[in-house]
């Protein structure tokens, strides 16, 4: 059979009708995209998320919810968690049996979260500056390379952290932060973190500050005692960090009782971390520790149960998809008899028109999954990315 | 004798209408026209002369063979050949243009090669049928004469010895019967090919050497 015709007509019928082709190829591509889509997605979302929690051994945080805790913890999201002391990681930690990273995740700026935490979480997350250096003094920040990216960031610009409510006058004042370094990619939250140190955070609060020195200017104070100085509202408060006025800042109170969301503890040994658990384990405790993996775990037999019947139904829907354009190729083979049987009158075998008509619905079906295969690639490549944007 | 009929019985499944012919013999190098009302079988005699139709008794001789016993295989193989086609509806193939058309013998038979003679032949017929600037024209986009022409073309492309015609006119307005008649007959005569065409219409009998009155030679119903 010469099989050059054929094709040669069957490419030039989805040609004339291409619209009506791409129509075809599309509804099939959606049918198949989407079930494929969904499974792959969680898949992926599975491997990301399971990653991240996987290489944190143990979370410290206040009781409640231990998802939120996880999400604050690792992906530096609900920032409104119930917070706990500086003082709880400490003690969490005692000598030989773990070593304690506190973060502080609840403020923002331009969008992206401000954690607040130490130089061992950079060492812990094998973090890499890709420009500049860590922040070595109150007011600085390192940015992830998303923030970097996004706004067009370097060494040297500086950050504004947005107010958590814009019209409470007693609220949280913006700090202008100075971006001393930014991270290399890494496909995780961090990149689209501000890091910056505790006490920096803690300035964010309002927890320290720094103004004029009070006794140097007339008139400003209203009251002095042994313990208190009362200043009336004259005098400024810095809201930008700088060498010139970096003395000025101070904190008020000790700073072990001063805040954080969470605590990530690294025990020395399974044995430690044995030890540790026992310790958390109680109704009367104020303070939650957890295996982050555990709960992620938890979290995605749940995901798993609905994407298997997500996935079912969008099968169904996909299936309905695909007997719908059966029956569309069906009526449109119908309204070609005659054109067959011309073919057929003038010399064409039945071979040749059971080719062309193959052909051409399995060109529509090849296209479709050639364009389901782009679909699936190029989504598992903007996985890490979009997890990374929406955790 | 080109084409010779004996002792034909045909009937179509599941209904009662029947050929039946005793004896018939046409000399195709004479533009020969078949008559007769409609439904009395002339396009089944002629899909029968052709070989996509198989007689229940009888035979049918075209060209020294004996169409009627061979295979389909065979018949195609035959057909695509020897015999050029020309419908009523001119049964054009809307998504080629008008010279893929004319070519579409050679594109889906395996007997025949889509050579640089054969695209040749297509100026050349293009040209005799005056369709030159046509040719890259879809069908949708011609008249129902310039259409019937390109027809024409297609059933002379493959040099056949004999054209069969099944009612070309039978769509179009009065002056292009005419003009369609005269051409698929000078083209038939100066390319070589007898020429058989059934039509109804008997202002166009005087075109043709041979007129076959069909209800006349057939058998009378049992």
């Amino acid at each position: 059979m010469n099989l050059a015709g054929p094709l040669y007509l069957g490419w030039n019928h989805l040609w004339q009708h291409r619209w009506r082709s791409l129509l075809i190829t599309l509804t099939v591509t959606l049918g198949l995209s989407l079930p494929a889509g969904i499974w792959l997605g969680v898949d992926l979302a599975e491997t990301h998320l399971r990653d991240r929690a996987q290489s944190t051994p143990l979370l410290l945080g206040s009781n409640g919810s231990p998802l939120e805790l996880v999400f604050n913890g690792l992906y530096f999201s609900e920032p409104g968690i119930e917070r706990m002391k500086l003082r709880d990681a400490k003690e969490a930690s005692p000598d030989g049996l773990a070593s304690s990273i506190a973060i502080y995740a609840r403020y923002q700026a331009q969008g992206h979260p401000v954690v607040g935490t130490t130089i061992d979480y950079f060492e812990f997350r094998d973090l890499r500056l890709a420009e500049g250096h860590a922040f070595t003094r109150l007011g600085d920040c390192v940015i992830g390379s998303s923030v970097a990216t996004e706004f067009g960031l370097a060494p040297g610009d500086s950050l504004v952290t947005t107010p958590e409510r814009v019209f409470d006058l007693t609220g949280v004042y913006p700090l202008k932060m100075r971006i001393t370094g930014t991270l290399a990619h890494t496909g995780t939250p961090d990149d689209r973190a501000i890091f910056t140190d505790l006490k920096t955070t803690w300035t964010i609060e309002g927890l320290a500050h720094g103004h004029h020195d009070a006794r140097q200017l007339d008139g400003v104070v209203l009251k002095q005692d042994d313990n208190n100085t009362a200043i009336n509202a004259s005098i400024v408060e810095y809201n930008e960090v700088t060498n010139e006025n970096i003395h000025s800042f101070h904190f008020h109170g000790d700073m072990h009782d001063f805040p954080i969301t969470s605590a990530i503890i690294v025990p020395n040994s399974t044995k430690s971390q044995t030890i540790l658990m026992g310790r958390y384990v109680g109704e009367t405790r104020t303070l939650q520790l957890i295996r982050p993996d555990k709960h992620m775990a938890n979290l995605f037999d749940t995901v798993f149960r609905v994407r298997m019947w997500v996935a079912v139904m969008l099968a169904a829907v996909a299936l309905s998809s695909f007997l719908i354009v059966t029956m569309v190729l069906l009526l449109s083979n119908r309204l070609r008899t005659s054109e067959f049987m011309s073919l057929r009158v003038i010399g064409a075998s039945p071979g040749v028109i059971r080719f062309l008509v193959l052909f051409e619905a399995g060109s529509i079906l090849a296209g479709s999954i050639a364009l389901t295969l782009i679909i699936l690639v190029t989504f598992s490549l903007l996985t890490p990315s979009i997890l990374a944007w929406i955790a | 004798m080109s084409i010779l009929v004996k002792s034909l019985v045909f009937r179509y499944e599941g209904e009662r209408f029947e050929l039946a012919i005793d004896d018939l013999s046409v000399e195709a190098q004479q533009p020969t026209a078949i008559i007769g009302p409609s439904g009395s079988g002339k396009s089944t005699l002629l899909r029968l002369i052709a070989g996509v139709l198989r007689p229940v008794d009888g035979s049918v001789n075209v060209l020294g063979e004996t169409v009627s016993e061979m295979t389909d295989t065979q018949a195609r193989a035959f057909r695509i050949q020897n015999i050029g086609l020309v419908f009523q509806e001119f049964e054009l193939v809307d998504y080629l243009n008008a010279r893929d058309n004319i070519l579409l013998p050679y594109r889906i038979s395996g007997e025949l090669t889509l050579d640089n003679p054969a695209r040749q032949r297509v100026d050349q017929l293009a040209e005799a049928t005056g369709i030159t600037n046509l040719l890259d024209s879809r069908p949708t986009k011609l008249s129902q004469g310039e259409r019937q022409r390109v027809a024409i073309c297609r059933a002379l492309v493959t040099h056949p010895r004999l054209v069969l015609a099944d009612e070309p006119t039978g769509s179009l307005d009065p002056d292009n019967q005419t003009r369609i008649v005269e051409l698929l007959r000078d083209t038939a005569v100066q390319a070589g090919a007898g020429l058989v065409m059934v039509t109804h219409d008997h202002d166009l009998l005087g075109y043709f050497d041979r007129v076959i009155d069909l209800p006349s030679i057939k058998k009378a119903h049992a």
